[in-house]
């Protein structure tokens, strides 16, 4: 009873933060809307006993990116005469309905839940200790090309936004 | 729940709280008065000069990125590091070690090149 | 649960992947090179890129030809198919660096990291088609695209190459968001990613409770895979993006990182389309009928060549697409089918875009159609050439392209789908017009000095030793391929 307000609750924090970040006219206020609704995020991932992802939610997220999606935001510029009031489109209007839609039809779908309860496991489940074991064993390969990845986002930060290479 | 999860959401509302009771307690007690030195923007006592919305230079942004590359390498080796002792006692301590080390190097690698580079220059 | 290292075979993990140490190697030195270096010489990198391309080829080749069976690691599958597909991926990324060394001293931007760039590029793809498990299609996807979006915006003083990054890299982290979403379904409703699981459990899932969501997953995937081939309709960004990068770069993604998808694409349907096919095989034909009918329509009005050969490229998926529903039925045929095509489309679409590279070497790219005017008197020899790629592009015989048509409809005919095929040759017949259209400007049309027709800046001087050996390789492969098919066809059916 109490796990399911608290998951509610933070699940409502969520979706109306998340609304604000597309209404808001001012791209500053938008961000730091992300940044509650990754909050919120965490707080549901804590519900699910996910600690170690809740807590890396707000370190990644609503720490490292949202500190970049502000400096990008500065870097272009947020002169209030450049800030446009939302314009209703033929696109807009098409694009929601097209949401809804798929909202209804994913609704439908899960109306009968399918999925295959997920074994609560407890402590150890998601626990850093386990998700560290499955790193280096099972997902051993993946782990290693995974930072061919990061070095190639290095590469790429240098070579596209450094001044002068 | 368990109890990670419950120390992380008590965390949460603790913080939630401290945040909402200030804002709370100082309209509260506040007088509501406001003068021009009151709405003025702080910047530790100085009188603000110029437009605070002007374009930040793309330095910064690099900074940031690079900043976010080496935090989700931290990420990564946080598992790795809280299980490394039961690697050890398994025996199996130098394999953990080689492959925390080639993930480390490879973006070694990396670090050398934006040095190399002079990304992490301030001046050009 | 005890940690357990010892589960993998460390000796045969490290055999097989030499060929991607070798590469990751010369990736690092030229990275060393771009930050430690002052004063470069401008053929270092390239040259020793090269090398390592040659030195994994032939490590990789050795390996395609013993008689071991395939080995997998659960998250990498290294079987004939991988083998081969690298292979392909190897030879068009060092097409695809031959043609950058004129290219870049030309623009006078010679940077060492391009090649680094570029070989990590291919290490993604080798991730990507030696994929055993759904996580690394991801990763591997991300790997090749990440490092793709950077080439494509590496002249970053050009306004078109900055868009093209862009778009690139907004369209390819929407697909990669469709594709992380499929795989958390698809797993919610399997409980697995192995692809080697699905496959025998797919059967099982779409007659159990989970079958909704397994479906949505699989159609997410698809979009996500739709992406990265370009298909209709969500191929709106390969036009810009083709005509938008550096053309060397433009070869390395129509060839290797439609090849690299393609091949992940396969495996997948392999895994997991035998069970449900009508479905899938509805959604796959749609797909290709409407892929192949917008790229070449489009391609008609085009007048730029660049963009021209990007619808073509759209257009030659949606043919490939042709063959898809015949997984469901006969897998090995369908597979064979798909790699003779892809192994003829590699050979001539770096060739003609090798003559763009030509047309282009000056400091505008000026890559309008109308520039060819003339080019079969100017230039005999290269004016044949492309016209053997776009006969070949055509599919008209004895060229490989011919051949590949053939066996891939063929394919579709004997799993009787015999209305796509007649789509697909209909299509066939309309892209005659923009095929032959070049053909018929370079030795018909007389070079009107007014309108800046004819004498592509890059016409002055002698071609470059380097793009005479990719034109002289495509060539040749277009050429002899297309007399002994047989022998490429053997080469595919030992791969799959």
């Amino acid at each position: 009873m109490f796990e399911a307000i608290l998951f509610y609750s933070l699940a409502a924090v969520a979706v109306i933060s998340a609304l604000l970040v597309v209404t808001r006219v001012n791209p500053i206020s938008s961000a730091l809307m992300l940044v509650v609704c990754f909050m919120a995020t965490a707080g549901v991932f804590a519900i699910l006993g996910a600690a170690f992802i809740a807590i890396l939610q707000i370190l990644l997220y609503a720490g490292a990116i949202m500190v970049l999606f502000i400096f990008v935001i500065m870097l272009i510029g947020t002169d209030p005469a450049d800030l446009k009031r939302r314009q209703m489109t033929f696109a807009k209007i098409l694009g929601a309905a097209a949401a809804v839609y798929l909202a209804i039809v994913l609704g439908l779908a899960a109306w009968r839940p399918p999925f295959i309860a997920a074994p609560m496991a407890g402590d150890a489940f998601l626990s850093p200790a386990t998700i560290g074991k499955q790193l280096v064993t099972t997902y051993l390969l993946p782990f290693e090309i995974l930072s061919v990845l990061l070095l190639i986002a290095i590469v790429g930060a240098v070579v596209l936004a450094k001044k002068k290479i | 729940m368990s109890i990670n999860a419950i120390s992380i959401l008590v965390l949460f509302a603790l913080a939630a709280a401290v945040a909402l009771g200030i804002v709370l307690i100082s309209a509260l007690l506040g007088s509501g008065r406001k003068s021009t030195e009151k709405l003025l923007p702080y910047e530790c006592g100085l009188d603000p000069i110029g437009s605070p919305r002007r374009r930040f230079s793309v330095k910064f942004f690099l900074v940031a990125i690079l900043f976010i590359v080496f935090d989700v390498e931290v990420v990564f080796l946080y598992p790795w590091a809280v299980v490394f002792r039961e690697f050890k006692a398994a025996g199996e301590g130098a394999l953990a070690f080689t492959v925390a080390a080639v993930f480390l190097g490879i973006l070694l690698l990396g670090l050398v090149y934006a040095w190399g580079r002079g990304a992490l220059d301030w001046e050009e | 649960m005890m940690p357990q290292f010892t589960q993998i075979d460390w000796s045969s993990l490290f055999n097989m992947g030499l060929p991607w140490i070798v590469i990751f190697a010369a990736a690092a030195i030229a990275f060393l090179t771009a930050a430690l270096v002052e004063e470069e010489n401008s053929l270092f990198t390239p040259v020793m890129t090269l090398v390592a391309i040659a030195v994994a080829f032939a490590l990789s080749w050795g390996r395609w030809l013993s008689p071991l069976p395939g080995l997998s690691f659960g998250m990498l599958v290294f079987d004939k198919l991988s083998v081969f597909v690298w292979l392909m991926i190897l030879f068009s990324a060092a097409i695809s660096v031959l043609l950058s060394i004129p290219y870049l001293a030309a623009r006078g931007f010679v940077k060492p990291e391009y090649y680094g760039l570029l070989l990590l590029s291919t290490l993604g793809m080798a991730c990507l088609v030696s994929a055993g498990d759904l996580l690394m299609v991801y990763l591997g996807i991300e790997t090749m695209s990440l490092a793709v979006y950077v080439l494509a915006g590496f002249l970053r003083y050009r306004a078109a190459s900055n868009e093209a990054a862009l778009k690139y890299f907004l369209i390819g982290a929407f697909a990669s968001a469709f594709l992380l979403m499929g795989i958390a379904f698809v797993f919610g409703s399997a409980g697995s990613t192995n692809l080697a699981v699905l496959a025998e459990r797919s059967t099982e899932i779409m007659a159990g409770e989970g079958r909704s969501f397994y479906l949505f997953g699989v159609a997410m995937l698809l979009i996500g895979f739709g992406f990265k081939i370009a298909a209709v309709p969500f191929h709106a960004w390969a036009p810009d993006v083709y005509d938008g990068a550096p053309t060397p770069v433009t070869v390395f993604m129509a060839t290797a990182v439609k090849a690299a998808a393609f091949v992940a694409f396969l495996r997948l349907g392999v895994s997991v389309f035998s069970a449900g096919g009508e479905v899938w095989i509805t959604v796959l034909s749609v797909g290709a009928v409407a892929t192949m009918l917008l790229g070449n329509l489009a391609a008609i009005v085009q007048e730029n060549i660049k963009r021209m050969l990007a619808y073509s490229s759209i257009a030659h998926a949606g043919y490939i697409l042709v063959a898809f529903p015949s997984i469901v039925s006969d897998p090995q045929g369908a597979g064979r089918a798909v790699l003779f095509y892809l192994f003829a489309y590699i050979l001539m679409t770096a060739g003609a875009f090798a003559v763009v590279v030509v047309m282009g070497l000056g400091k505008d790219e000026p890559t309008g159609i109308s520039r060819l005017a003339g080019l079969g008197k100017r230039r005999p020899v290269l004016a044949a050439t492309l016209t053997l790629f776009l006969l070949s592009l055509l599919g008209i015989p004895p060229t490989v392209g011919f051949f590949a048509k053939y066996y891939l409809f063929l394919t579709a005919v004997k799993s009787g789908y015999i209305w796509l095929v007649v789509i697909a040759v209909i299509n066939s017949a309309i892209s005659a017009y923009y095929y032959l259209r070049p053909i018929v400007v370079m030795y018909f049309k007389i070079p009107s000095p007014l309108v800046g027709e004819g004498q592509g800046e890059g016409e002055t001087h002698a071609l470059s030793p380097f793009i005479v050996a990719v034109l002289a390789i495509t060539a040749l492969g277009v050429a002899y391929f297309g007399i002994f098919p047989s022998n490429l066809l053997a080469i595919v059916t030992g791969s799959f």
